[in-house]
């Protein structure tokens, strides 16, 4: 099997392509609130989030408490305000955010990078409380979310295939005028 | 000397088969699978069980690449495999190869792998570049984990390919064979798209079999070698795909292999009328 540059060119355009459409439609991100575990108080909480380079992104916080309300059939979750301590930490380790808050609250935060956000929150209370998390993004019809990775990596295998292919096709046509030219040249035909 | 051979024969095989614009529809398909069925991942989860859980997902993202690519190359596979035998017959080629050196086994042999060989590295090239896009942060254990996409590759490309030899060597000629083929393997990996659970709920006869069905047992031994759980609930705790083990689906993708491949090894070797 030769593989030669026109080939080559080809297919990385071909996967490139196919990514970069894919990335391109790709819908907007879309979380539900979590609460794993109730957080004492003074305690502390740590989530992790797996996010992709998308972009700006609210992170937002709620305090729940568990009580029985009359009327109802069973315990619900109650939202309350909890005062809380919140640190947000990037994938690389820079911290995005710092401070004391009451919930409901959410943070400005922006995913540049792949990986685990590690957000922190200790309960300030006087009670245990739930605080759920979740990662809200505008539903702005002009904004489209992208993983800047993944869209960058479309990009280069687009553009490098389209190169490639290009130089390949040049090559191939410019080998052949010279095949062509020393035929003629051999057998002496103009 | 006739490893030599063998090598030569393997190389201007591998040219014939994956020449233009064969390779690049296959990488098409594939790369079409695979980016259209893999979803962009994000998750909130409990920071002490972050790795054990990343871990978990990126098992899952490697079982999901390789079954997102299992039609494309069951369909290719089963396609070149016959197109080799057949076209090769049809047109005398396989003739003329025979009356040089050359042996009917290595001849065999290099048909086979010249087909499957690309075509378990593509699996396991996808799977590692589909997956590492995700979780560029690990490289080891997207390595390590993708890894073993290629041996439940090359087992079901194995089956797909004997399937695909023997239709071409009933039937002789290369349209009914490379259709044949198709359809034979189509109707295989069939099953692959039931979800067991739902089977099982329907109250189906066949609910505890699909796993043993060679398509399906690839995938489940390739779930069973990454660890995933199979999803199925409690219920239905006897089921084979619960109580059997990865060693025991390994062994069984084997047998269906041998069971194929090799008589149609010695027919070929022993029995196949060349000059017909």
């Amino acid at each position: 099997m030769r593989i030669n540059a026109t080939r080559l060119g080809l297919i990385l355009v071909i996967i490139g392509a196919i990514l970069l459409f894919t990335v391109w439609t790709a819908p907007v991100i879309q979380f539900s609130k979590t609460q794993l575990a109730p957080v004492e108080s003074g305690g502390t909480f740590a989530y992790g989030l797996f996010m992709a380079p998308v972009g700006l992104g609210n992170i937002v916080f709620d305090g729940e408490v568990l009580k029985v309300i009359p009327g109802s059939s069973g315990p619900m979750f109650v939202d309350v305000a909890v005062p809380m301590h919140v640190v947000v930490v990037s994938p690389s380790g820079v911290v995005l955010v710092d401070t004391e808050t009451v919930t409901p609250c959410s943070f400005k935060v922006d995913f540049a990078e792949r990986g685990e956000y590690v957000v922190s929150v200790t309960n300030m209370g006087d009670e245990e409380y739930s605080i759920p998390v979740a990662v809200e993004f505008p539903k702005d019809a002009s904004i489209v979310y992208r993983e800047a990775d993944k869209f960058l990596v479309s990009l280069i295998l687009t553009v490098s295939g389209v190169v490639l292919l290009c130089l390949g096709l040049i090559t191939s046509l410019f080998l052949r005028k010279r095949k062509k030219l020393a035929k003629q040249i051999r057998t002496g035909n103009p | 000397m006739s490893g030599r051979v063998g090598l030569a024969l393997l190389k201007a095989e591998i040219g014939k088969v994956w020449a233009r614009p064969i390779l690049e529809i296959t990488v098409a398909l594939m790369a079409v699978m695979a980016t259209f069925l893999v979803q962009p991942i994000t998750k909130i989860v409990s920071h002490s069980n972050f790795s054990v859980l990343i871990q978990s997902i990126m098992a899952e993202n490697v079982s999901s690449v390789v079954s997102s690519l299992m039609l494309p190359l069951v369909v290719m596979c089963a396609v070149l495999m016959s197109l080799s035998f057949a076209k090769d017959y049809e047109s005398g080629l396989m003739q003329s190869i025979l009356s040089a050196p050359v042996s009917r086994k290595m001849l065999f042999t290099v048909k086979f792998f010249a087909v499957v060989l690309p075509l378990a590295l593509l699996t396991w090239i996808f799977t590692t570049f589909f997956v590492g896009l995700t979780f560029y942060s690990s490289p080891w254990l997207v390595l390590q984990l993708s890894l073993f996409a290629l041996p439940v590759a090359f087992l079901f490309l194995m089956f797909c390919g004997s399937i695909g030899a023997l239709v071409a060597l009933v039937v002789k000629r290369t349209i009914p064979a490379v259709l044949t083929a198709f359809l034979v393997n189509f109707a295989l990996w069939f099953p692959t798209t039931i979800i067991t659970e739902v089977a099982f709920k329907e109250g189906a006869f066949y609910a505890n079999y699909l796993c043993l069905t060679p398509y399906n047992g690839a995938l489940v031994f390739l779930d069973k070698s990454l660890g995933i759980v199979p999803k199925i609930s409690s219920e239905f705790a006897d089921a084979l795909e619960i109580s059997l083990s990865a060693v025991d689906f390994g062994a069984l993708l084997i047998v269906y292999v041998s069971i194929l491949m090799v008589p149609l090894f010695v027919y070929f070797w022993r029995r196949f009328e060349i000059c017909e």
